[in-house]
C-alpha cells in the first residue's frame, strides 16, 4: 500500500519518464481547454486518462498548480531566460515544484509557445478583420463614357467580419488609378511597419 | 428559358455522342447562335449559384489607415503585436458613401498587398 501511494506521489511529482509524459500530457491538455477552445477535456477526463490512480483532489490540485504556472508564463509571454529565472525561483519554494517537473514546463513551453501565443492574440481581436480575398481582373466593354471602352478592372471581393461571426461579403472595383492610389497607401504603411518594427 | 432547355439538350447530345468530334460539331453551330446559348447558358447558371455576382459591386474611393500594437489584455499581460486598421471609403451603386473598416496582421498586411501589387501587373499587361 505504501509502496503504491509512494508510487503515485512520485507520478504526480513528474518523477520518471511516466511522471514525465504524463506531466506533459497535462499542460497540452489544460492548455487545450484554457487556449485552444477545446472544452471537451474535462478535469475527470484528464484524470482518468492520465493519473488513474491518484485521488481526485491530489490530482486537482497538481491541476491547478500547473495550470496557474502555466497560465504566468503565457500572460507574460516568458522568453528563454525568463522562463528559466521563473522555474528556478518554483523549485526553490515552498509549496513549489520539482526540478523534474520544471524541466517538463519548459520543454512544454518551448515546444508551444508561438501557438498559445497566436491563440492569445486571437482572443483580442475583436473587431472587424479580414478573412479572405479574391481577386480578378475584366475588361470592361461597356461604359457610359466612350474613353472607358475595352478598360481593364480588377474586381476584389473581400470577406470581412469578427471572429466566430457571420461574413460581409464587399465587392470592389479598381482601375488601373486606383490600383495606383492604394498601393501607394500601402507603401506608406508598410514603411510604418517597419519602423516600428526597428525600434521594438 | 424553354428556348435554353431545347438547345441544351441538343448541345449535350452532340457533345456526349462522340467526345471526341465535339469541337468539329461545335464548329458547325452558327457562331453568333452558339454566342446565344453560352449567353443563356450563363444566365442559367448564375440563378442556379448563388455568390458573388449577388452582392453590389461597389466602388472604392479612398482608404484611411493606423498602424497600432496591442500591448496587453485581460487574458495577456504581454501581448505586444502590432496590426494595421483600415478604413475603405466606398460608394455603393446608388452612389451612397459608407465606410468599411478592418483590422489585419502584419502577416495579413504582407500578402494583402502582395495581392494589390500583382494586380496591378495584371492591369497592365492586360
Amino acid at each position: 500500500m505504501a509502496d503504491q501511494q509512494q508510487q503515485q506521489q512520485q507520478q504526480a511529482a513528474g518523477a520518471g519518464s511516466e511522471g514525465c509524459k504524463a506531466l506533459g500530457a497535462l499542460l497540452s491538455g489544460i492548455a487545450q481547454a484554457a487556449y485552444h477552445g477545446n472544452a471537451a477535456l474535462t478535469a475527470e477526463l484528464l484524470r482518468g486518462q492520465l493519473y488513474p490512480e491518484a485521488a481526485p483532489e491530489e490530482f486537482a490540485a497538481l491541476r491547478a498548480k500547473m495550470g496557474g504556472l502555466l497560465q504566468s508564463i503565457a500572460s507574460a509571454d516568458m522568453d528563454l531566460n525568463q522562463l528559466e529565472a521563473f522555474l528556478t525561483a518554483q523549485t526553490k519554494k515552498q509549496g513549489g515544484i520539482t526540478s523534474d517537473q520544471a524541466a517538463v514546463l519548459a520543454k512544454f513551453w518551448k515546444n508551444h509557445r508561438v501557438k498559445i501565443h497566436e491563440s492569445l492574440v486571437n482572443q483580442s481581436r475583436w473587431d472587424n478583420v479580414l478573412k479572405n480575398m479574391n481577386w480578378r481582373v475584366d475588361l470592361k466593354s461597356q461604359s457610359r463614357h466612350i474613353d472607358q471602352i475595352n478598360t481593364p478592372v480588377a474586381i476584389v471581393e473581400m470577406e470581412l467580419g469578427k471572429n466566430g461571426q457571420e461574413s460581409e461579403f464587399l465587392c470592389l472595383e479598381f482601375d488601373e488609378a486606383k490600383v495606383s492610389q492604394m498601393l501607394k497607401n500601402l507603401s506608406e504603411i508598410e514603411e510604418s511597419m517597419t519602423a516600428l518594427t526597428q525600434t521594438t | 428559358m424553354m428556348v435554353f432547355e431545347g438547345f441544351a439538350s441538343d448541345l449535350s447530345y452532340l457533345c456526349l455522342s462522340d467526345v471526341g468530334g465535339a469541337a468539329d460539331k461545335i464548329s458547325l453551330i452558327p457562331q453568333d447562335f452558339f454566342a446565344e446559348l453560352c449567353e443563356q447558358i450563363i444566365q442559367h447558371l448564375n440563378h442556379k449559384i448563388p455568390g458573388v455576382n449577388t452582392v453590389e459591386l461597389c466602388q472604392f474611393v479612398d482608404i484611411k489607415w493606423k498602424l497600432g500594437v496591442a500591448m496587453s489584455s485581460d487574458t495577456c499581460r504581454s501581448l505586444k503585436y502590432p496590426y494595421v486598421t483600415v478604413t475603405l471609403k466606398v460608394a455603393d451603386p446608388s452612389g451612397q458613401i459608407t465606410d468599411k473598416t478592418f483590422e489585419m496582421t502584419i502577416p495579413q498586411f504582407k500578402n494583402f498587398f502582395r495581392q494589390f501589387k500583382e494586380m496591378a501587373a495584371v492591369l497592365e499587361t492586360v
